[in-house]
């Protein structure tokens, strides 16, 4: 190929979602060097605490875990977990060699690791830690995700020393202090993803007054079939259900949140809906909406599918109240039902929230360095050594953020060779 | 062969290790762990086949594969045996880091410690005879396993994009710079596509022009380019690595040939025949003739009305074709800032804007004082008037009534159908099937879901842009991008290379080899392959089955159905199944 030096360079793909993963196997796959940044023990992401994904109706684990297995595998691609970009620093360096005016931009990155007391290269998943531990602080991770280790929950470890001596390979460790590492790179690829936010600020979704109010990814873990019941259908009193809400645009299209339309919950609820028909066909679901927004690949008949075929009830209209009923795990939900003009009040077992997924959040807390971000929080293209993927890019589910890191993954590699033309 | 058994640390053998006596662990709260006696599991492997067994500690600790890899090159084995933890769990590690200690050999990865002594912890027998079993079983099956190989392949280092839209620009350009080697086909006079069409794009309200300026002038300058403009393809033949195109410029016949092939050959405007009175009533026209109209500066007499989902979203076409509410945005807004004394109205069923630069659209067009009237799909617009129109009659479902609408321009906002012509190109041998687009059943282009969803069942051919699914420019140039990324790693030659062929199970692992002698050429095989990898082809007056080596994915669907036993993966032979299942008895 070209005699470029920036080729020999790294490239950061911050980030070990589906985007990160994505973004990682296609330049590793064309040959180029990664560094994966993962804030989490395991990479997988959002994706890796779903159960199903739509429109297949399939696990989410089978393609994110083969992707993960590849990525872990894989020569070409470093995987920092515990690990965040701590600082970028810009080295513009005259071109010395080539003599060719403008040389090459190079990008340092210093990531910080943080304290993990539990190694997971060397890490066995044997379990002895969680079993010997006296306070419970010791916990395996995602059961989807890789690689599978246990992670040490700093606050409640009382550093009593126990699983440093249950342990049979020596992977746990206390004393462990935070590494910076720095990595010369070529490019660096956002792919940050999004993350849960507290909606607690729109009163009257009732979100944190009872533990039946939840967001559709504590729905998502709740039902999972690797999940606290095995799949079953139950509310967080262990009762079967009546009757479920699906509440959509909470905290979306809604200026006091977030004023954007998050693209992925219409499809996510009724996902959610479908599995919910699916494990108990008893149990009322009812989708209330502003707009179903299907308009992906074999969205629409998927939508069909679950009204036609599933009972799955929908109702436009924005709840104006959520709240539970005193002494009972009831919530009630009073709602005017856009189509018939009526005002209704009904009561659920179980209130799901859908809409608030905050893209910004993962870049802006979780390093001291945060990429640019737009208005709304999207991280944006900064520069042409910089691109973003996936969610944190603009609203995208699986399928759309495998699309756009692969896309960020070639402009990576185009701006390598650019301008010194072919060899 | 060479076996290694691997105590992980007491987690299979729960005997003490001496390096590490773990007298605080778990033991101490009373509750013995018991777990598989390798020492007997050693004594019943009894195959003649393998010529050393050993027991480790631990196999994957340290990352350190040199004293393995070691006795596997002294004792010249071609074939491998470890028996430790599942191969998601350390397994994969101990592969790669044999095959990075330069061992060829066959490495294969039998689960002893979650699927047998995690789970049988409280019988110890029962947990020793079943190792034994799973050992024994995995001992038998590869002293028979052969290993599948694919011819190496000289892999082009071109590819060739059919279309040149703003997908197809975007895959061409990209690709030209990370320095490949591109052929363009387009079977129009001009670059752009449909956006050639259109007069503004949103929502950055860029003319046509300027939008595709910058791949335009790459495509003029990059000298890796070949741009073919008004040029028929013919056919494409071949498989990933060597397609060879045959196309018609004028009277000139042009051959090419690619590594691999991107589809960006895009989608057409669905023509409203008899739907709402189009060419019925003066003033009923489609968005395409609303936007030819507005791109030549005429006047829009108003009132205006937009109708949404005019034939899709139907029975016959059930899919929301994603580019006609914000393409209706774009044009209401436009009107709107134009001339803000029209009236325009939206009657829509959902308004498709998702995502935050489409919401905000949305907004704008809401804040500029368009209409947005909402309807039912049970009860659809009715347009009014003799000649000309003059009220849209419309159930606005928000109101609970009927309103009419006093109008005079009615814009049929249609969707995009999978282009017809595009059937008849690859009918030959590249694309399945199944995955080819058809306009009557409003099929585009099948590709693989959620994480490769520009690769299409074929390798080495990709869609992209509304070719495979209706998308606005942007997102199609994304996608145009995301197939060059797939197309380029596959001629990095990564996937197609044999010597990683093994490297990880999951990818490509097995290809089915036919017995010459044995198949009669029944071509059952050929009508149950799904990828279409069995062909039949005429060797010595007879029938016989050929298996193309990059399509086949090692399903074994072929095995299944050959009624002489001729068709085999030579990673799971009949024979390999059978000593494994009498070493499965046999251990009773």
């Amino acid at each position: 190929m070209t005699g470029s030096a920036n080729e020999q360079l790294p490239v950061i793909v911050a980030g070990g979602g589906v985007a990160g993963i994505t973004a990682a196997l296609d330049l590793a796959g064309s040959g180029c060097c990664v560094h994966l940044i993962e804030k989490d023990a395991v990479i997988g992401g959002q994706t890796a605490r779903l159960d199903k994904l739509y429109p297949t109706d399939h696990c989410a684990f089978c393609p994110v875990w083969t992707q993960s297995r590849l990525c872990l595998a894989h020569p070409l691609i470093t995987v920092h977990t515990h690990s965040c970009i701590d600082a970028i620093n810009r080295i513009q360096e005259k071109g010395e060699d080539q003599g060719e005016g403008q040389g090459e931009d190079r990008v340092e990155a210093v990531i910080k690791r943080a304290p993990n007391y539990i190694d997971a290269r060397l890490c066995i998943f044997c379990g002895r830690c969680e079993a010997v531990c006296p306070k419970n602080a010791v916990s395996p991770t995602l059961p989807h995700a890789l690689p599978r280790t246990f992670l040490v929950d700093a606050d409640v470890c009382t550093k009593c020393g126990r699983c440093v001596e249950a342990c049979p390979t020596r992977a746990v460790d206390m004393a462990r202090d935070p590494e910076k590492t720095k990595i010369i790179a070529g490019n660096i690829i956002w792919a940050t993803g999004f993350s849960d936010t507290d909606i607690s600020v729109l009163p009257e979704l009732g979100y944190g007054s009872h533990e039946n109010i939840m967001t559709s990814l504590e729905f998502e873990t709740l039902t999972a079939e690797a999940g606290p019941n095995g799949g079953k259908i139950l509310t967080p009193q262990g009762k079967v259900p009546d009757r479920i809400a699906f509440i959509q645009c909470a905290g979306a299209r809604d200026r006091r949140k977030f004023s954007f339309c998050s693209a992925v919950c219409c499809m996510h609820a009724l996902k959610q809906a479908r599995w919910v028909k699916r494990r108990n066909p008893n149990v009322d679901c009812v989708i209330f909406f502003t707009d179903m927004r299907t308009q992906g690949r074999h969205y629409y008949a998927y939508y069909l599918d679950a009204v036609q075929n599933q009972s799955i009830k929908l109702v436009r209209g924005r709840p104006g109240l959520i709240c539970p009923l005193p002494a009972k795990d009831l919530i009630a939900v009073r709602y005017e039902d856009t189509l018939t003009g009526q005002l209704n009040t009904q009561g659920f077992d179980l209130v799901v929230l859908n809409g608030a997924l905050d893209p910004g959040s993962n870049a802006r807390t979780e390093s001291s360095f945060t990429p640019e971000t737009d208005d709304q929080g999207f991280v944006c293209n900064t520069s042409d050594q910089q691109f973003s993927c996936g969610f944190c890019r603009a609203p995208a589910d699986v399928e759309v953020s495998a699309i756009e890191a692969s896309s960020a993954a070639i402009r990576a590699l185009g701006t390598r060779i650019n301008g010194n033309g072919p060899n | 062969m060479i076996c290694f058994l691997c105590r992980c640390y007491g987690q299979i053998d729960s005997k003490p290790i001496d390096s590490k006596p773990f007298e605080s662990g778990p033991i101490e709260s009373g509750q013995e762990e018991k777990g598989v006696d390798l020492q007997q599991v050693k004594e019943k492997i009894k195959h003649p086949f393998v010529k050393k067994i050993q027991i480790f500690d631990s196999l994957c600790l340290d990352g350190d594969f040199s004293g393995m890899a070691r006795q596997i090159r002294d004792s010249g084995a071609s074939k491998v045996l470890i028996c430790a933890c599942a191969a998601s769990s350390k397994g994969d590690e101990i592969r790669v880091g044999l095959k990075d200690q330069g061992i060829d050999a066959v490495v294969e990865i039998a689960d002893i410690r979650e699927g047998c002594a995690w789970i049988h912890k409280k019988d110890l027998d029962l947990a020793t005879q079943k190792a034994g079993s799973i050992v024994n079983m995995a001992v038998a099956a590869l002293a028979e396993q052969g290993v599948s190989s694919l011819p190496n392949l000289k892999i082009k280092s071109s590819v060739l994009v059919v279309g040149a839209g703003p997908a197809g620009l975007a895959a061409a350009t990209v690709l030209a710079k990370t320095g490949t080697r591109v052929h363009i086909v387009e079977r129009g006079p001009r670059a752009g596509g449909m956006l050639g069409l259109l007069q503004k794009i949103g929502p950055g309200n860029e003319t046509p022009q300027d939008y595709l300026a910058p791949y335009i002038s790459v495509i003029k300058d990059n000298p890796l380019i070949s741009f073919h403009l008004s040029a028929k393809l013919i056919s494409i033949e071949g498989d990933a690595g060597f397609f060879t195109a045959r196309m018609m410029k004028g009277d000139e016949k042009i051959s090419v040939t690619a590594g691999a092939v991107i589809l960006a050959t895009g989608a057409r405007a669905l023509l409203p025949r008899g739907i709402y009175r189009y060419r019925e009533l003066f003033g009923v026209i489609s968005a395409m003739e609303f936007e030819k109209k507005l791109k030549a500066g005429q006047s829009i007499s108003g009132p205006l009305v937009f109708i949404q989902c005019v034939g899709v979203r139907d029975e016959n076409r059930p899919y929301c074709s994603s580019i006609c509410c914000p393409e209706t945005l774009k044009n209401a807004i436009q009107v709107k800032t134009d001339t803000p004394k029209i009236p325009v109205f939206v009657l829509y069923r959902d308004m498709m804007c998702p995502g935050a630069k489409l919401e905000r659209y949305y907004n704008r067009a809401r804040s500029l004082g368009v209409t947005f009237i909402r309807f039912d799909s049970r009860n659809v617009p009715k347009i009014l008037g003799k000649d000309a129109v003059e009220q849209v009659e419309c159930f606005d479902v928000s109101l609970g009534r009927k309103i009419n609408i006093p109008a005079k321009t009615v814009v049929l906002s249609t969707g995009l159908i999978p282009h017809p012509d595009t059937k008849g190109v690859f009918s030959n041998v590249t694309l399945t099937r199944e995955s080819r687009n058809d306009e009557e059943s409003g099929k585009f282009f099948r590709v693989k879901p959620l994480m490769n969803p520009v690769q299409t069942d074929v390798p080495g051919v990709f869609v992209c842009g509304s070719a495979r699914w209706p998308v606005l420019a942007d997102q199609a140039v994304t996608q145009g991008e995301a197939a060059a990324m797939k197309a380029l790693a596959l001629l990095s030659g990564e996937s197609l290379n044999p010597q990683s062929l093994s490297r990880f199970r999951e990818s490509k692992f097995a290809i089915a080899r036919v017995d010459t002698k044995g198949c009669s050429g029944c071509g059952n095989c050929v009508a149950a392959c799904p990828f279409e990898a069995c062909v039949l082809e005429s060797v010595e007056n007879r029938f016989q089955c050929r298996v193309n080596p990059i399509r086949c994915t090692g399903c074994g669907t072929c095995v299944s159905v050959c009624p002489n036993n001729s068709i085999q993966l030579p990673e799971q032979t009949s024979r390999a199944v059978t000593a494994m299942l009498l070493a499965a008895f046999e251990a009773e």
